[in-house]
């Protein structure tokens, strides 16, 4: 079972770093073989919109950077794992860099799924997700969005499950984790 | 309510001047010229990576009465750049004196046929909006991005009309500094051209445009396993 794990957090985000930790006990307890990437550490081009991914160059970025180590490791991954400060009720900056340039895992070509249009898958291997989003304090608006968010990327990347959890400042560490055992115990269910 | 003198738009699309972003942006914002507001523009891709820029766009937000912010749906929300934009507008906020506050809206296309796609980026284009005590006047959204985009909006003809009209409606109520009334929404959301339409012509698009490169046989390559 494999593991990645993609923090959008800067680095001085005290919350990221204790959730970072506590997954990667977890999930080793688990015997998940984990990839972490602290994308702040990394520079990464911007997605231009050329398409060169879908047309040029079908499912590789023709931008030759640290995304294709970051897109081929999702291939192969079972779970995917966002670490992020809900911003505006959205990813970071620093995660949506990497998002916005893992779409050469899909096709270009349009589908219809549960009525609505989505693009085809390119893999058949199908990953999970778990969206980890902080927050200073409760805010009901901001979290609906984001979760609403989580299940539509969800869509259109073809996740095989979803989850977004909510971490709130100062929320006591022993509370995530459970919520997070039993997401990654019902990925399991799926492999 | 005051009124408006100064409107900014920035794009919010990589491809800069060929972008539909722009040229739809730009339509409504010629129309705000033509009720007498004084217009500029930026391409927020081409300020963010450095430090010149950024500041460069942080002085033309704090000059501007009304911004219009023209960005692309990416996987489902708003590019990383153009987040990268409201992150440097909210921390230059959080330390500035300013108490200005300033008009936003925001035009909002996807390449996907139906308009709904966009509805959780206007949503958070919206809090950012209350976050940093901005004026919030709403958000024009629309699917079928990927028709426009190098054509322009001008030259799509007759099958944007609702488009137009609807920008019509939204310069008049945004030039008055007033909220972006529903029935500009509604017309700016409506489709272009029959779903099924689209998708077909889509999908013919794509295997055109990998026939110029030789790729058409390598469509649906996996090039990772």
């Amino acid at each position: 079972m494999k593991a990645l794990i993609l923090d959008g957090c800067k680095k001085d985000n005290v919350e990221s770093a204790m959730i970072h930790d506590s997954m990667i006990k977890e999930l080793k307890k688990l015997n998940w073989n984990i990839n972490s990437i602290i994308l702040e550490d990394i520079e990464l081009a911007y997605c231009t919109g050329c398409f060169g991914c879908w047309v040029q160059t079908p499912g590789e970025c023709i931008i030759k950077d640290y995304q294709e180590t970051i897109v081929r490791e999702m291939v192969h991954s079972d779970l995917i794992i966002y670490i992020t400060p809900i911003t505006f009720g959205g990813y970071s900056s620093i995660l949506k860099e990497t998002l916005d340039r893992q779409i050469s895992r899909v096709l270009p070509y349009f589908m219809k799924i549960d009525g609505e249009v989505h693009h085809d898958k390119r893999y058949e291997k199908q990953q999970s997700l778990i969206a980890i989003g902080i927050l200073d304090k409760p805010d009901n608006e901001q979290e609906e969005i984001f979760k609403t968010l989580v299940a539509r990327n969800s869509i259109n990347m073809w996740s095989s499950y979803h989850n977004a959890i909510i971490f709130l400042k100062n929320q006591d560490i022993s509370y995530f984790i459970n919520i997070f055992n039993k997401s990654v115990a019902e990925v399991e269910q799926l492999l | 309510m005051s009124k408006l003198k100064k409107v900014l738009l920035l794009v919010g699309s990589p491809k800069t001047t060929s972008s539909a972003s722009f040229s739809i942006g730009n339509n409504l914002l010629l129309k705000l010229e033509d009720k007498g507001l004084s217009i500029d523009k930026e391409f927020v891709y081409r300020l963010i990576r450095k430090d010149d820029g950024q500041q460069k766009l942080l002085k033309k937000v704090d000059d501007a009465d009304l911004i219009i912010l023209s960005f692309p749906l990416y996987v489902d929300c708003l590019p990383a750049g153009v987040i990268k934009t409201l992150e440097l507008i909210r921390d230059h906020k959080e330390l500035s004196q300013d108490s200005k506050k300033h008009a936003f809206a925001v035009i909002i296309n996807c390449g996907f046929p139906e308009t709904q796609h966009n509805f959780v980026a206007g949503k958070i284009c919206k809090i950012f909006s209350e976050e940093v005590g901005f004026d919030w006047k709403g958000a024009l959204m629309l699917g079928m991005g990927g028709f426009i985009a190098g054509r322009g909006l001008k030259n799509v003809g007759r099958m944007t009309k609702n488009i137009i009209h609807g920008f019509d409606i939204a310069a008049t109520a945004l030039a008055k500094n007033e909220i972006i009334p529903e029935e500009a929404i509604e017309l700016v959301g409506k489709k272009i051209m029959p779903y099924t339409l689209y998708i077909k012509v889509g999908n013919l698009g794509w295997n055109s445009q990998a026939k110029k490169f030789g790729t058409r046989k390598k469509m649906k390559d996996r090039p990772y396993l």
